[in-house]
């Protein structure tokens, strides 16, 4: 009897160290646009990029399972990178695409109709893929007294999460630049408070992957500027209206400016 | 203070505009360029101001600027060169650090704004038909930039608009009338302030 209880206990203590993965949500960007192909090969054209560049930003449509991004925190997040991009000179616009407007495994199909709508020469979407894990460790023994589920943090998480971004020209289906964005959280919760915890968890995970990603957005913006300077054959760069700024004086300002000076030499003839 | 018999300054500023765009080959050297002024070609602020994109552009900008200038030159207001100088370098200035997007710059219209609202700034202050006409003009200038500025940037003949340069030139044009004013009256005896 007292051998059973020694095994007993260690299968506790050795099944409440194992590791299972709670929960794993992603969605790809490469399966959004080769659907049907199981070895995406591509012949991208020579993008032209016509500055100041129109830019949309989009989530790669899928389910977001237990990722706590609802509709309105994925348009906050895209906001802030919409942003970052708005800061930039050649940008002239940026869009947010809301989810609805993009279909899973859409291709490039879906893309050249977010072209039509919104008028975006540029895609930047986001991807995502978060798994969390969940141990239990030494302190889950207390569970046993039914009051320790409620008190004691014996469950370990982990929150991997990674945010990525790949910026696409639409018309020649080139990718342009990828960033991403990482993140690792750690936090211990009870029993009872598990799932409110994994969901907090989440939402901390995909704040800090977006801060991660912003930051690297910034290196390799940096980057394909200088490559587009670097290799003109790779990027045709033309310049349209919009980048080009002047001050010009009106017709009615003109008419005004007539008239003053028109009544200044009439009063002073006078 | 003497007027001087030509409005030299003027008729230099338009003439010089007038030559820049004759030659195109000038215009790389000197148009307002984000990323070369970023470089550390800082005479891009100032001489920006000169370059035009079209005869549209450069006729309007002249003309306006040629009435207002010489309105000035030939009456006795002073710090004409002063104000043309500081507008078109605050323009410059401007532009880069608050419209980033704007890439390329040109046009001389802020600085016949900071002329146009000059002339009527020195003019309001006097009495008579001529100061209320002054006055007028004034408050239509203050009401077109106010609506330039709501509008935000509007597409014209191959650029935009940028209200920001009006803006900076009617300031430019309030901050040297006030150094005049102040600069003028500890100075002179009442009766020889112009229009009091």
């Amino acid at each position: 009897m007292r051998h059973f209880v020694y095994v007993l206990l260690l299968c506790l203590v050795v099944g409440g160290c194992a590791t299972k993965p709670q929960s794993h949500t992603a969605t790809s960007a490469v399966e959004f646009l080769y659907p049907n192909e199981r070895e995406p090969v591509v012949a991208p054209g020579v993008p032209v990029l016509a500055l100041p560049l129109r830019v949309g930003i989009a989530f790669v449509p899928g389910n977001t399972g237990n990722l706590a991004l609802t509709e309105k925190k994925k348009n906050d997040l895209l906001d802030e990178v919409a942003n970052h991009f708005r800061k930039l000179p050649f940008v002239k616009s940026i869009e947010v695409i809301p989810s609805a407007y993009l279909r899973p495994r859409g291709s490039f199909a879906n893309l050249e109709q977010i072209h039509t709508m919104y008028g975006v020469d540029v895609i930047a979407l986001v991807s995502y893929d978060q798994a969390q894990f969940t141990d239990q460790g030494l302190l889950s023994l207390t569970y046993w007294t039914i009051v320790g589920a409620y008190v004691v943090k014996g469950q370990k998480n982990d929150t991997h999460t990674m945010l990525d971004t790949v910026v696409y020209d639409i018309k020649s289906r080139k990718l342009l630049f990828r960033a991403p964005g990482l993140s690792e959280v750690k936090a211990r919760s009870t029993l009872v408070n598990m799932s409110e915890q994994l969901r907090a968890n989440s939402e901390a995970g995909v704040a800090q992957a977006t801060t991660d990603m912003i930051g690297n957005l910034d290196t390799q913006l940096v980057g394909f500027q200088a490559k587009v300077k670097e290799r003109p054959e790779e990027f045709r760069v033309v310049r349209t209206e919009g980048y080009r700024g002047g001050g010009a004086v009106d017709l009615w300002l003109l008419a005004l400016l007539g008239a003053a000076a028109g009544a200044g030499a009439w009063l002073r003839r006078k | 203070m003497k007027a001087l018999p030509l409005p030299v300054w003027t008729l230099g500023i338009c003439a010089i505009a007038g030559l820049v765009f004759a030659v195109p080959q000038l215009q790389p050297v000197l148009v307002y360029n984000r990323e070369a002024i970023g470089n550390g070609e800082l005479w891009r602020l100032l001489t920006g101001n000169l370059v035009h994109f079209s005869p549209e552009h450069v006729l309007k900008d002249v003309l306006a600027l040629l009435v207002a200038g010489a309105m000035i030159e030939m009456r006795p207001y002073r710090h004409f060169a002063l104000l043309c100088i500081t507008s078109a370098t605050l323009i410059g200035t401007a532009l880069y650090a608050a419209e980033t997007g704007v890439l390329i710059y040109g046009g001389l219209s802020g600085v016949a704004i900071a002329a146009v609202a000059y002339l009527c700034l020195q003019g309001a202050t006097g009495r008579g038909a001529y100061g209320r006409v002054c006055q007028v003009v004034l408050l239509v200038l203050v009401a077109k930039i106010m609506i330039e500025l709501s509008s935000g940037m509007q597409a014209s003949a191959g650029f935009v608009l940028v209200p920001i340069s009006h803006v900076v030139g009617a300031l430019t044009a309030l901050a040297v009338f006030a150094m005049t004013r102040a600069a003028r009256f500890p100075l002179l005896p009442r009766s020889r302030i112009p229009g009091v």
